[in-house]
């Protein structure tokens, strides 16, 4: 008889579901087999080696096209973590979102099963660090993996559906405990984050979803203490900027504008690079925020800063000046900031000068 | 400031160490609820200043709070009104009140 251990998988399943596979759990026991073996309704989604959004963007939309199929569906899902062998922050935060929409969406409590684990140790340290399993109050109990001796701290993901000063206030402080930040750079860095959260509040979702949506924002931060460098990922599951740009803008000037550069052929990414890279606060309705300019005007005054937008299909890296267009969308949009002084010895990250 | 009473504030004590966006319905502590109930009983009322110490704020005030709150008010009020009637403040932040002007003076600009 094989034998099963009980604390197997991340099990996803909606209460109807659970109610089932207790009666069959009971059947199968008394038979001396496992129930899990006899679900044929349960979708097994397996996590990819590497989920890289930059690497194989592909493998990892096809992984979110998964999860979101099978919600449409209603079905009740395992996911294997365990041949997973890298995955970014980026694509850690897009997963968690995916995964907290379906579940919360179908009304899903997610069980913990130590099996479907990642088994490399560089996956299972990042997200333990990163607080995938916390965030979904999932408890492995204490892991060993919190001795690991590399030199980079993470703030645990944060979701939340209203722009609240207190979490991004925790990023804020994450920072100020670990790195020299003058005044300026803080306000700077706060007011860009809280914009940005503004915006997607306001501004990123639809009523027209046929997905569905928890009108959410996700962020996480980290902090690299070899190369100085902090980084920071924003993401919301919304329309993406340029299909908001309607319902965002009511004034008649920026809607001539933006219809000039459409009539004179801009393609979506160049029409990302002017909305992020142009100053337009002259067209725009006078007393609302700046948008996509001041978290380029942020990354332009630190030190070694690089900005990237990642919206439906296409991304722009604002440092390089480089658009890129994708067969796939992200389902959102992704704002990444990184932040490295130049100086090595330095350990502060400063504006360059002060300007509002 | 006019002459009259002054309303010494701690906003960190008395009201948050973090303040929020622009509306009550983006979020907690934004610049519609602080000026809808603090602010606006200061103008409403005569011979009464208010000196906001804003020292210990932990994120920052935010250009939509800002504008919300304190610009909403020059509109309403004037700028000259405004100028008697609010004092900002932070011992960590010196650029404070240069920013919170910023916005003031815009809105009242569009008012104009």
């Amino acid at each position: 008889m094989k034998k099963y251990d009980p604390s197997v998988l991340l099990l996803l399943t909606t209460k109807r579901e659970r109610k089932r596979l207790k009666r069959l759990a009971k059947f199968s026991i008394s038979r001396g087999r496992s129930f899990i073996k006899n679900q044929q309704n349960r979708a097994k989604i397996v996590v990819p080696a590497i989920l890289d959004l930059e690497e194989n963007r592909a493998v990892f939309i096809r992984l979110l096209d998964q999860i979101q199929n099978i919600l449409l569906k209603n079905m009740s899902f395992v996911i294997d973590h365990r041949q997973m062998k890298k995955i970014t922050k980026s694509a850690l935060l897009l997963l968690t979102s995916e995964i907290e929409r379906c579940t919360k969406i179908m009304g899903i409590k997610l069980r913990a099963k130590s099996k479907f684990v990642p088994v490399d140790f560089h996956v299972k340290s990042l997200l333990d660090k990163i607080g995938y399993w916390d965030y979904f109050n999932l408890n492995f109990g204490s892991s060993k993996l919190r001795n690991d001796n590399d030199n980079e701290l993470h703030l645990k993901i944060v979701g939340d559906t209203q722009v609240s000063g207190e979490k991004i206030g925790c990023l804020i402080e994450f920072f100020e405990n670990s790195i020299c930040f003058d005044f300026q750079t803080k306000e700077k860095f706060s007011d860009a984050l809280m914009e940005a959260a503004a915006n997607t509040v306001e501004h990123a979702y639809s009523e027209n979803n046929k997905i569905g949506h928890i009108k959410k924002w996700w962020l996480t931060a980290s902090l690299n203490t070899t190369i100085n460098e902090i980084s920071f990922i924003f993401y919301d599951q919304g329309l993406g900027i340029l299909n908001t740009l309607e319902t965002s803008q009511k004034n008649i000037k920026f809607k001539r504008l933006v219809a000039g550069w459409i009539s004179e052929g801009l393609s979506k990414g160049g029409l990302l690079r002017k909305l992020v890279t142009t100053n337009l606060s002259s067209y725009k309705d006078e007393r609302r925020g700046n948008g996509l300019i001041s978290f380029k005007t942020f990354i332009d005054q630190v030190q070694g800063g690089e900005l990237t937008i990642h919206t439906d299909d296409v991304s722009y890296s604002a440092i390089e000046d480089k658009i890129t267009n994708h067969t796939t969308s992200i389902r959102g949009t992704l704002i990444i900031w990184n932040i490295r002084p130049n100086k090595e010895s330095d350990k502060c990250i400063y504006i360059r000068e002060n300007k509002l | 400031m006019s002459k009259g009473t002054t309303i010494q504030y701690k906003f960190v004590e008395e009201y948050s160490k973090y303040p929020g966006v622009r509306f009550i319905r983006l979020g907690p502590f934004s610049g519609e609820d602080f000026r809808e109930n603090v602010l606006r009983e200061v103008f409403d009322t005569e011979k009464v200043d208010i000196a906001i110490d804003a020292t210990g704020v932990v994120t920052s005030f935010s250009p939509s709070f800002l504008d919300e709150c304190f610009g909403q008010l020059a509109k309403d009020y004037g700028i000259t009104e405004f100028k008697n009637k609010v004092f900002i403040f932070s011992d960590d932040n010196p650029n404070l009140a240069e920013k919170m002007m910023y916005y003031v003076e815009r809105a009242a600009h569009d008012n104009s």
